[in-house]
């Protein structure tokens, strides 16, 4: 029986790693559907829960593809990480069964890496706003805006990829005033859900998906827009991630590069709970062409 | 005769299209039967343009802009949702 080794030493360095990683394993395992797959965590002592969910996703698609994935996982169970990787449900996603450590609500700074879907996609929302609530120091207007980012990129998913479920996992880290989330499916992916409108090729698609107005007909083209303003602003980072293009936003660029292939649409998202970002930035446009609503929607309207 | 629909029962956050458009159906019935339709949100902190546009857009196009005007108020609507529910009509 083939065997494939992914080493997490290496996965765990960046995304563009991890999806190099995650394609080549994918793609080995289509072909050899009998392998044994070792995930192998020496020399890795930490791992980003976004990381972690990008590998899940992986061998999920696998078996979304009719096949079942085996082999087993090389990690230490005195390693912190196990104990860190046992909490985001890692184990238990793969159906590996270990007993869940029982800890108090109250500490807990993540949601778990788990699915969602039109059902269970509010419970989700407020479960990750909870945390930024009980957890951090957050600006008012800070968390509006994240609280609408998070509602537009989680209905995103399900509105625009024909699938009927996404992946999700957010953390805070308190030490850095960040909160680190990803959002994931394997779906149609941007470029195909856009040309159905358009003519895009990849990049295109990538830079036009967050510009205002750009939209395949079943929105209003305002998430992904108000969401790229919002992580810039904010000193965060954006990253969507989809097809062999990765477009990535920050406060000095956007910028498009070529990655190894997800099939799908990814979006990660890291925001600085203690950079205030004025939601206005977002909702100024229309506000002002449409002013003269205002009067009519608004005032003098006590029930 | 005047309804009043509290938002706050739903969700103080409400962001997906799927939910706009089953409350888009409640809006409409109370529409067809009432003069007035209060849609309060008090305790409500965020909308969606997705939710709005799905809701209220939609809801506008259904029953026409003038109904609309005579039959439809806001009424305790943070400035956030003021933003979005204008930007989604």
């Amino acid at each position: 029986m083939n065997e494939y080794n992914l080493k997490m030493e290496y996965l765990a360095i960046s995304h563009e790693n991890t999806l190099e990683a995650c394609n080549n394993f994918v793609n080995f395992y289509l072909e050899k559907p009998n392998t044994n797959l070792i995930i192998d965590f020496s020399n890795c002592d930490f791992l980003y829960p976004d990381y972690a969910l990008l590998l899940l996703c992986s061998i999920k698609y696998i078996e979304s593809k009719g096949h079942e994935v085996h082999g087993k996982i090389k990690l230490d169970k005195s390693k912190s990480i196990y104990q860190y990787l046992l909490k985001m449900d890692f184990f238990r996603n793969l159906k590996i069964d270990l007993p869940k450590i029982e800890a108090n609500e109250k500490d807990y700074s993540f949601v778990e890496i788990q699915t969602y879907n039109s059902e269970n996609q509010i419970e989700v929302q407020n479960r990750i706003m909870k945390v930024l609530r009980e957890k951090s120091v957050i600006d008012d207007d800070v968390f509006t805006c994240l609280d609408y980012c998070l509602n537009e990129v989680l209905d995103n998913i399900l509105n625009h990829s024909k699938e009927k479920q996404g992946w999700v996992v957010a953390q805070y880290f308190g030490n850095l005033n960040q909160i680190r989330l990803m959002v994931a499916d394997h779906g149609i992916g941007i470029c195909k859900a856009l040309n159905e409108k358009y003519n895009f090729t990849e990049e295109e698609a990538l830079q036009n998906c967050i510009v205002s107005g750009v939209t395949n007909g079943r929105g209003q083209g305002h998430g992904l827009y108000a969401t790229s303003l919002f992580a810039s602003e904010n000193k965060g980072w954006l990253s969507i991630i989809s097809g062999n293009k990765k477009l990535d936003v920050n406060e000095y660029e956007s910028k498009v590069i070529d990655i190894e292939h997800w099939q799908g649409t990814c979006v990660y998202l890291r925001i600085n709970t203690n950079v205030v970002v004025d939601y206005k930035l977002f909702t100024d446009r229309h506000y002002d062409q449409k002013e003269h609503l205002f009067d009519m929607l608004f005032g003098d309207n006590e029930s | 005769m005047s309804q009043t629909i509290q938002f706050k029962k739903i969700g103080t956050s409400l962001g997906t299209r799927d939910l706009g458009a089953r409350i888009r159906v409640s809006i409409q019935e109370e529409v067809e039967k009432n003069d007035k339709v209060f849609l309060d949100f008090q305790d409500v902190d965020v909308i969606t343009n997705s939710f709005a546009n799905e809701c209220f857009g939609k809801l506008r196009e259904a029953i026409s802009t003038e109904t609309f005007r005579q039959k439809i108020a806001f009424i305790n609507t943070n400035d956030f949702i003021q933003r979005v529910i204008i930007s989604a009509l």
